[in-house]
C-alpha cells in the first residue's frame, strides 16, 4: 500500500512541524511566560523525549497489531526526536547561557543532569547519521541493529535527565518513566521468551 | 472595625503611576491647599495606614507587578509559576491572625489589623533571589520582625524562630499533594530574625499583598534564597533547637538551613553565580548575600558557608 505509506509519512511530517511552529509563534507573541527561554527549553526537551519514546513504541506496536504501518514512521520519529533535542541543547546554550562558552563549560563541568543530557544527545548523533538506508546497507543489518540499540540507553538517560531537572517529581516524569518501563518490560519479556529452553517458547 | 481590604484589580496601581507617586502626592497636596479639593494623600497610602518612605533600594528598578504576581513559587497552589495567580483566590485572608508562642514571655495571638496598626509600616525595595537562579526587585510594605519579637519578649533560652504557613487543603489545594510535609515550615536563627532587614511584609506596590504572593502576611529575608521567605504565615514559634525547614526535609543535600544567597556555593541543580532578572534579557552576576553583604556578613563571621549552605 504505497499510498498509505505516503500519507503516513506526510502525517508524520506535519505532526513534527506543528509543535515547532506553535512554539515559534508562542515565542514571537510572548505567550511563553515571564522567562520565555526557560519555557522554550523545557518544551523542546519534553517534546524531544516524547518523540524518542514514541520511536520506541512503534515496533512493539507493529508486533502487537500485526501491521507494518507503525514501522513506516520509525525513522522519521527518531529523526524528529533528534531534531528537537538538538534544538533543546542549542536553546539552552544560546538563550539560557547566552552563548557564553566559558559559562557553558563551567556548567557542564558541575551539573550532573547536564552531563547526562549531553551524553544522551551524543549517543543519538550516530543513530541520526546512520538512519539512511544506504548507511544501513553499508554497515550490514546486524551491526546497524546493534548500534541502534543505543536508543534505549539514550531514552533511559533522557528520562533520568528529565527527573533530575524537576524540583519535585511530577507528571511529565511519571508519564515518561511509565512508558519507558512498559517498553523495557516488553523487550525483556520478549528476549527471555526467545531464549532457547525457556518456558515461554 | 478595621477591615482588611480586597482591592479590585482596577485599583492596583500601574507601575508608571507608582513611580510618580511622590510628585503625585506633592501635586495633590498643592491642589488641596490651593483649591481645597482633590484626593487626600492619606488615601494613596490606603488601608495600610501610614507607610514610612525609606530610602531603601531606591536605586533599584522594581519588577512590574504583573510579573511579581504571575511568576512565583507557592506550591500550596500548584507547582507551575502561574498556578498561584490562577488558584490563590481560594485563600481566605480575612479574618487572619498570627499565633506567636514558644520561648517567649508574652505569647499571644495577634489579629492582622493589630499588627498593621501597632507596628510602623515601611516601604522597602528589596532584591529577591530565588534558588532557581531567577530574581526580581520587589517594593514591599511591611514592618521589621524584630518589633514583633520585642513585643513578645523571647526568653534567654530562645535561639531559633520557626514560621508556619496556613494548613488548609480546602483553601490551598496544593496541600492535597504529597510534595512537601505540610504545612510549609521555615526557620531563622534568632539573630537573623532580629536583623533590621528582616521584614514581615503585608503589602507590595502600595497595596495589600496579593494572595498569590503570600497574603496577608509573609516573611521577607532579602539576603536568603526566596524559599526562606515563607508566605501566608499563621504561626511563629521560638525555640531552643535548630528547626528543619520544609525543603531541607525533602532534599537536605540541595536546601540548607541557612540558604544564604552565595554565588560561590554551588548547587547541584542551578547555577548560582549568575541569575536571570525577570523582565531582563541575559544574566546578571549574583551578589554575595544578594547585595546585602555589608549589612549581614557579620552574622556569619567565622562560619564555613560551604558547609552551612
Amino acid at each position: 500500500m504505497p499510498q498509505l505509506t505516503g500519507i503516513l509519512k506526510l502525517t508524520g511530517l506535519v505532526a513534527g512541524t506543528v509543535p515547532l511552529a506553535a512554539l515559534a509563534w508562542a515565542w514571537e507573541t510572548g505567550q511563553l511566560g515571564f522567562i520565555a527561554s526557560e519555557a522554550l527549553i523545557h518544551w523542546l526537551g519534553n517534546l524531544g523525549l516524547g518523540a524518542l519514546l514514541l520511536t520506541l513504541t512503534l515496533s512493539p506496536l507493529s508486533r502487537l497489531t500485526g501491521s507494518y504501518l507503525p514501522l513506516v514512521l520509525r525513522r522519521q520519529a527518531g529523526l524528529w526526536a533528534f531534531a528537537y533535542l538538538v534544538l533543546h541543547a542549542l536553546a539552552w546554550s544560546f538563550l539560557d547561557m547566552g552563548g557564553d562558552a566559558a559559562l557553558i563549560r563551567s556548567e557542564l563541568a558541575e551539573q550532573r543532569h547536564l552531563q547526562l543530557g549531553l551524553l544522551c544527545l551524543l549517543l543519538l548523533a550516530p543513530l541520526a547519521l546512520t538512519s539512511f538506508r544506504r548507511a544501513r546497507e553499508w554497515m550490514g543489518l546486524l551491526h546497524w541493529l546493534r548500534l541502534h540499540r543505543l536508543i534505549y540507553a539514550a531514552a533511559i538517560g533522557g528520562v533520568i535527565h528529565q527527573a533530575m531537572v524537576q524540583k519535585v517529581l511530577e507528571w511529565p516524569t511519571f508519564l515518561s518513566a511509565s512508558i519507558l518501563a512498559a517498553l523495557l518490560a516488553y523487550r525483556i519479556i520478549g528476549a527471555l521468551r526467545r531464549r532457547p529452553g525457556s518456558a515461554g517458547t | 472595625m478595621y477591615r482588611y481590604p480586597r482591592p479590585p484589580s482596577s485599583e492596583i496601581t500601574p507601575r508608571h503611576v507608582f513611580e510618580q507617586r511622590r510628585s503625585l502626592m506633592k501635586g495633590m497636596a498643592a491642589g488641596a491647599v490651593l483649591g481645597g479639593i482633590g484626593t487626600s494623600p492619606a488615601l494613596l497610602a490606603r488601608e495600610l495606614g501610614d507607610v514610612t518612605e525609606t530610602g531603601f533600594g531606591q536605586d533599584l528598578s522594581p519588577t512590574p507587578l504583573d510579573a511579581i504576581r504571575g511568576y512565583s513559587n507557592f506550591y500550596e497552589f500548584g507547582t507551575d509559576k502561574d498556578d498561584p495567580r490562577e488558584h490563590a483566590h481560594q485563600l481566605q485572608t480575612d479574618p487572619w491572625s498570627v499565633r506567636v508562642d514558644g520561648l517567649v514571655d508574652n505569647p499571644g495571638t495577634f489579629a492582622l489589623e493589630d499588627l498593621i496598626n501597632r507596628f510602623q509600616l515601611e516601604e522597602r525595595i528589596y532584591r529577591l533571589r530565588c534558588v532557581e537562579a531567577w530574581s526580581m526587585v520587589i517594593p514591599w510594605i511591611g514592618f521589621e520582625l524584630r518589633q514583633l519579637l520585642k513585643a513578645v519578649q523571647p526568653t534567654s533560652e530562645a535561639r531559633f524562630v520557626v514560621f508556619e504557613t496556613l494548613h488548609d487543603p480546602e483553601q490551598m489545594p496544593g496541600q492535597k499533594k504529597d510534595l512537601l510535609d505540610w504545612p510549609y515550615r521555615e526557620g531563622l536563627r534568632l539573630d537573623e530574625a532580629m536583623h533590621p532587614l528582616t521584614l514581615m511584609a503585608v503589602g507590595l506596590y502600595d497595596d495589600p499583598l496579593p494572595k498569590e504572593n503570600g497574603a496577608p502576611i509573609r516573611l521577607v529575608v532579602p539576603w536568603k534564597y526566596g524559599f526562606k521567605s515563607i508566605k501566608s504565615v499563621v504561626r511563629i514559634r521560638l525555640q531552643k533547637e535548630q528547626p528543619t525547614s520544609s525543603w531541607q526535609a525533602v532534599q537536605p543535600e540541595e536546601y540548607g538551613f541557612y540558604a544564604n544567597v552565595n554565588p560561590n556555593v554551588k548547587h547541584p541543580r542551578w547555577h548560582q553565580a549568575t541569575e536571570r532578572r525577570v523582565g531582563e534579557t541575559g544574566r546578571r552576576r549574583t551578589l554575595m548575600f544578594n547585595g546585602y553583604e555589608s549589612e549581614v556578613a557579620d552574622l556569619y563571621k567565622g562560619m564555613d558557608l560551604e558547609k552551612h549552605f
